[in-house]
């Protein structure tokens, strides 16, 4: 195909170019539609070629119906596609690269550690979630300029980082080149640590004042931590300021959040407070099929009903219930039917309805199990015969209470929330390969879950 | 404090100083330079605390003792003065007092003793320890430093690569992930071991030691640091802390279709032809048939252009689109007699670029989709 073509040799591409422009009003899509040049044309469809590859996918989403009809129609209906190919005169590279060179802090998914599998598509809307998700769209379609920040709030396993995410991922397929950063408290107040002790300052500043788009997951955990509330302060502001868009999640409402900063939870709540309240019934059995569905599952609606009604308070349980159910099916052999589904939950269903599991009955457990007092299991002791039981007794309360992070270090001797997500991480990674402890576990769990405990 | 020296001696060593104290810091001190006086030598040392530069001048010490001043305004005021002896003193409250001739003047100073410690190497625990002639070095430094990367979220390509290979060569090598410039040289002392990446601020540096002194130049890479002496003047250096890509994987077994002519001509069309390429990319046309080249350009905003230069080839034709900037920052460093091979095989596939009489030089340049 000829380079040197200018748009005036192809009447019928500038005929559709124009009246699609006309059809646009505004500056950026009338520049990207611009952008497009024509190439040629090969039977019935005729080819255009973008800058980059970004710009063509934008082109093609967005417009490329819009230019496709408009061609069919100035052509007589000769021309029925329309190909948007990237243009080619890149430079290559010597060695293959993560990502592209000379375009510094340019975000791509995988940097900005959204969860891609989260998308507005496969968020189930319900009267609990409604007004949340109508609040994420829109400030994943105007970020920066209707709800800033938007504070999402809700219970565990509501789907927070579900929608949060969902943000980014959307913001990043209408503009892919969006600085778009995604992080929890956690990762941001370790990155101000390890910054702080690098006398790196400097580049942790530049890096989250120059986002476009800021999800912070988990602001609670912001809670007593006085250096990170001061360093996010300071990010907060000059991000509002220069308009970029700030995502907040937590599991409390700014008010509730202890020790914060009260300039931070005023900027907290200067925004849209959008809530997730538990799904209803109804939501949670479109969950269920909206799942089986993407996994291919037969689930019928006696089961669905029996999950919907037994997990009622959190979509990542019932999520796991039938994921747990699907994993018995298959290794049976047989369908899922309301019997199987009876007896593949009925430890879980148990231990959720047996009240007496708690911390302390998890601590006695574990205590008599390995012939260690209570007191010595939450002492300051960090001996290795002491400290694995611990880990294990955390990592047990995290499975089978409702108890969070930071309520159960401090019953286990005022320890902070992160020594507990460790103690889980530690046992989880181990649980795979170290039968001796999943034994353990097992043990543990059958004696906490029996009915005469 | 008190010393004299001749102004020539004094200008050698505030000049190696000037490359390395910043102009904006936010440290003074930083800004200033270090001169101690003892015995017969007054050793002026200037740091970044990346880089540390120290000259040893000869002078003639009344009292011995150390004073700071502003690296700039001294270096300024006494490349003015008159040839001859000038003296400096230190006076109360870190002032100190510069005469030369009939002048007189006063300069703030600061502490001596806030000057921050150089980076230190130690000679055991050295990975590489190699003597090389200055020429040598010049010419390695030359021919690869212009590849140096100028993207700063490359750290590890921010740098040259300096190791020692197996049979007792030094090699240097840099790339910015477009184009790759290597170059081998038996040196006395160099053995195999890891490469170290010196950033491109010690590299400039350490051209100018090799432009302004004599003898030969002592290399030593130590852990994170390395270490250069040559004549009076020392440098020390933080290294760059990464890992260079493999470059050997990157440079082509073969080049099955190889043009030769001098690189004058070709320096000479680049240029002019590159005018009407795109700002950007700088894209040129390069169709190669038997006996010509020809160069072409085209910028829908400017228009085009083509020249056809006389070349020794007998292959068949071949078409490859350059960045334009990445051949003329090596022709601009060869001198315009020297006749070149390109070695090309197809429009995807690498140029390679050898120099006649340099058998261990080569210089990779990706192509550009045109």
């Amino acid at each position: 195909m000829d380079k040197g073509l200018s748009t005036n040799d192809h009447p019928t591409w500038s005929q559709a170019v124009e009246s699609v422009t006309s059809l646009v009003s505004d500056d950026e899509s009338q520049q990207l539609i611009a952008s497009l040049r024509p190439l040629g044309r090969e039977g019935d469809t005729f080819t255009a070629e973008a800058p980059d590859a970004a710009t063509a996918a934008l082109a093609r989403k967005r417009y490329g119906k819009l230019i496709e009809g408009s061609l069919a129609q100035h052509s007589g209906g000769v021309l029925r596609h329309l190909n948007i190919s990237v243009a080619r005169g890149g430079q290559q590279e010597l060695f293959p690269s993560p990502r592209p060179i000379g375009r510094p802090d340019r975000t791509t998914r995988d940097r900005a550690a959204l969860q891609e599998k989260y998308t507005f598509e496969n968020f189930i809307v319900g009267a609990s979630n409604q007004f949340a998700n109508a609040a994420a769209q829109a400030v994943a379609t105007q970020p920066g300029e209707t709800y800033n920040p938007l504070f999402l709030y809700g219970g565990v396993g509501l789907g927070k980082t579900h929608l949060a995410c969902a943000i980014g991922n959307d913001v990043l397929d209408r503009n892919p080149g969006t600085r778009v950063v995604y992080l929890s408290s956690d990762s941001f107040m370790s990155e101000l640590i390890t910054s702080l002790r690098r006398d790196r300052m400097e580049e942790f500043k530049r890096r989250f004042r120059q986002v476009d788009f800021l999800i912070l997951d988990d602001v609670q955990f912001l809670a007593g931590r006085e250096r990170t509330q001061e360093e996010f302060f300071h990010t907060f502001n000059s991000l509002y300021e220069s308009r970029k868009q700030i995502v907040l999640t937590s599991d409390k409402f700014p008010k509730e959040i202890p020790d914060l900063e009260e300039r931070l939870r005023n900027r907290f709540e200067s925004g849209l407070i959008a809530d997730i309240q538990a799904p209803d019934i109804e939501t949670r059995l479109a969950i269920l099929e909206k799942m089986a569905e993407n996994e291919g599952l037969a689930l019928p609606s006696d089961v669905a009903l029996f999950l919907a009604e037994t997990f009622e308070s959190n979509v990542r349980e019932l999520e796991g219930s039938l994921t747990r159910l699907s994993a018995h099916a298959s290794l049976n052999g047989s369908p899922i039917n309301i019997d199987l589904a009876r007896e593949a939950l009925k430890s879980f269903v148990d231990s959720r309805f047996s009240h007496g599991i708690n911390i302390e009955s998890i601590q006695e457990a574990v205590g008599s199990y390995f012939h260690i007092g209570r007191v010595e299991l939450i002492s300051k002791s960090r001996t290795r015969h002491i400290s694995n039981p611990r880990q294990i007794a955390m990592f047990l309360c995290r499975r089978h209470t409702d108890a969070s992070f930071p309520v159960i270090g401090a019953r286990f001797g005022g320890r902070d929330h992160s020594t507990v997500i460790h103690a889980t991480k530690v046992i989880e990674r181990r649980l795979k390969h170290d039968p001796t402890l999943r034994e353990t576990i097992d043990k543990l769990e059958a004696q906490l879950t029996s009915p005469d405990s | 404090m008190e010393f004299s020296i001749s102004k020539n001696e004094l200008l050698a060593g505030l000049y190696l100083c000037q490359g390395i104290v910043e102009r904006r810091t936010t440290i003074p001190i930083l800004s200033n330079v270090l001169m101690e006086a003892a015995g017969s030598t007054v050793t002026i040392s200037a740091t970044d605390q990346e880089i540390g530069v120290r000259r040893a001048c000869i002078g003639k010490v009344k009292t011995p003792g150390s004073v700071t001043a502003s690296a700039r305004k001294l270096y300024e005021m006494v490349r003015e003065f008159p040839d001859g002896d000038i003296s400096i003193s230190g006076k109360d409250n870190n002032w100190i007092e510069v005469k030369a001739g009939k002048g007189k003047y006063r300069l703030v100073g600061l502490d001596p003793r806030e000057f921050p410690e150089m980076p230190k190497v130690t000679s055991d625990g050295a990975r590489l320890a190699v003597q090389v002639s200055a020429d040598t070095l010049s010419e390695m430094l030359g021919y690869t430093s212009f590849a140096i990367s100028s993207d700063e979220t490359r750290v590890s390509l921010n740098g040259i690569l300096v190791e020692g290979t197996e049979d007792g060569s030094l090699r240097i090598v840099a790339t910015d992930g477009h184009r790759l410039a290597m170059i081998t040289r038996p040196i006395e002392g160099a053995s195999n071991g890891p490469g170290a990446i010196i950033p491109r601020k010690a590299v400039g540096e350490m051209r100018k030691i090799l432009e302004s002194e004599e003898n030969d130049l002592e290399l030593v890479v130590g852990d994170g640091v390395a270490y250069v002496t040559r004549g009076p003047v020392e440098m020390s250096m933080r290294l760059i802390e990464g890992e260079f890509p493999d470059y050997n994987q990157v440079v082509p077994k073969k080049s099955p279709k190889v043009v030769k002519l001098d690189a004058g001509s070709l320096l000479a069309a680049l240029r002019r032809v590159s005018i009407v390429s795109s700002e950007r990319t700088k894209g040129v046309k390069l169709d190669v048939t038997k006996g010509t080249l020809e160069l072409s350009s085209i910028n829908p905003d400017v228009g085009e252009g083509s020249e056809e230069i006389e070349v020794d080839y007998s292959g068949g034709a071949v078409h490859v689109g350059f960045n334009a900037r990445y051949l003329i920052d090596l022709l601009s460093v060869v001198s315009s007699e020297t006749q070149i091979e390109i070695g090309l095989n197809d429009e995807v596939s690498p140029g390679v670029v050898r120099l006649d009489g340099e058998s261990d030089y080569c210089y990779i340049v990706m192509p550009m989709r045109l």
